[in-house]
């Protein structure tokens, strides 16, 4: 039982990472782009 | 009188908030990570939802001045506290809630701080400080007996202090005297130049070999110390140019850094240096995104991340790591050189 339900824990925080680092590369892109249409703006 | 000019006022307001805002953020975290058997996975996923979303809610704030970071932050903070103490869900709700409370008051300060800065680093540089002072006294107030709900007061004493940092807000914003750069280099490349050193001070902060750091009072001494050379990067650059300071303070952390493992005072000098570059990769960002100083801000926080990334993963030898930090400390010190304007002093006249 125990070995079940870290075994789940495990794959929890494995999917969690995942959603995890998806979510900062989307992020860090929508930076890259509003920071391209601010210089753009500027010039 | 230079401490006590009005925009210096804000500098100081944010960073009692900046304070409280970390005192908050690493009490939970060291309760957290103290009863947790996920303790690397906890303050990693901390790192990125606090610091990588600055940008966009920094763009936000940029675009419409009248949202009140500030409160929003304090409501994500309340209610990050009242779901970890009161209910059942899982860590990470209070944990993300708890991050973005983190986001937005900094955001708050940043933007309050440099847009009222009459072109002057110092106020951003005094509310930068204040987080590694919180840092330090959240790790301790954690690791004694003190419930939980004591966080609550703290919380709540933030709300007087950005209501009465809103009384300070000018109509105009000063960021258009942000001029710290050379005008003949692209915009696009002073931005990467400017993360590239955001991302190696972040990488520097915590892999700095500090061997002597075994008790409180050393741990305590190294994050005031820290404290102390952001504020010293914001002030010295208004008074004797940020070129200057940038170059001096950067090539003089090098041999501190390298022969301070076992000494203290010479790795204090050292981590003092190489903290004040902190203000002065803001002023570089914020001179080429005037409009946007939140998003400006919101890239600094980025770099941050990304410079601690690597801490999580890897762990280098002694000689490997005093290599890198003397390479990239060069390649930091010629960069910054090459980007910051000739004879720049905005505190010529203090």
């Amino acid at each position: 039982m125990e070995v079940i339900f870290n075994k789940y824990y495990v794959l929890d925080n494995v999917a969690l990472l995942w959603c995890y680092v998806i979510l900062i590369i989307l992020v860090l892109i929508i930076t890259i782009l509003l920071v391209r249409k601010e210089l753009r703006n500027k010039k | 009188m230079f401490f006590k000019r009005d925009e210096l006022k804000l500098g100081y307001l944010y960073f009692y908030v900046h304070f409280a805002v970390e005192v908050v953020c690493f009490f939970y975290l060291t309760r957290v990570t103290n009863n947790s058997y996920i303790v690397w996975l906890i303050p990693f996923i901390y790192d990125g939802m606090a610091f990588v979303p600055q940008s966009l809610i920094g763009y936000l704030a940029d675009k419409y001045p009248k949202l009140d970071m500030g409160l929003i932050g304090v409501a994500f903070l309340l209610i990050a506290y009242l779901v970890y103490m009161l209910t059942s869900f899982s860590i990470y709700s209070s944990l993300i809630i708890l991050c973005l409370g983190n986001a937005f008051l900094h955001v708050d300060g940043a933007e309050a701080t440099l847009r009222n800065s009459d072109g002057k680093l110092s106020p951003a540089a005094i509310f930068v400080s204040g987080g590694s002072f919180g840092v330090i006294t959240g790790k301790l107030m954690a690791s004694v007996a003190i419930p939980n709900s004591v966080m609550l007061l703290f919380i709540v004493s933030m709300i007087p202090f950005i209501l009465l940092a809103n009384t300070y807000h000018k109509k105009e914003s000063d960021t258009k005297k942000f001029n710290y750069v050379s005008e003949n280099i692209n915009s696009e490349l002073i931005v990467i130049v400017a993360v590239f050193i955001v991302i190696v001070r972040g990488y520097m902060g915590y892999g700095i070999p500090t061997t002597w750091n075994k008790t409180t009072i050393q741990a305590v001494t190294l994050f005031f110390t820290m404290g102390i050379g952001k504020m010293l990067g914001g002030i010295l650059s208004d008074f004797f140019g940020i070129r200057k300071v940038a170059i001096f303070s950067t090539l003089l952390a090098i041999p501190f850094l390298c022969f301070g493992d076992n000494l203290m005072i010479v790795s204090l000098i050292g981590v003092m240096f190489f903290s004040m570059t902190m203000a002065i990769t803001l002023g570089i960002l914020v001179s080429v995104l005037k409009k946007t100083p939140g998003l400006a801000f919101g890239l600094t926080t980025i770099g941050l991340f990304l410079g601690t990334v690597p801490i999580f993963f890897i762990k280098l030898n002694m000689t490997i790591n005093i290599f890198v930090i003397v390479i990239f400390s060069i390649i930091c010190m010629l960069l910054l050189r090459w980007v910051l304007k000739r004879g720049d002093k905005h505190g010529s006249n203090i």
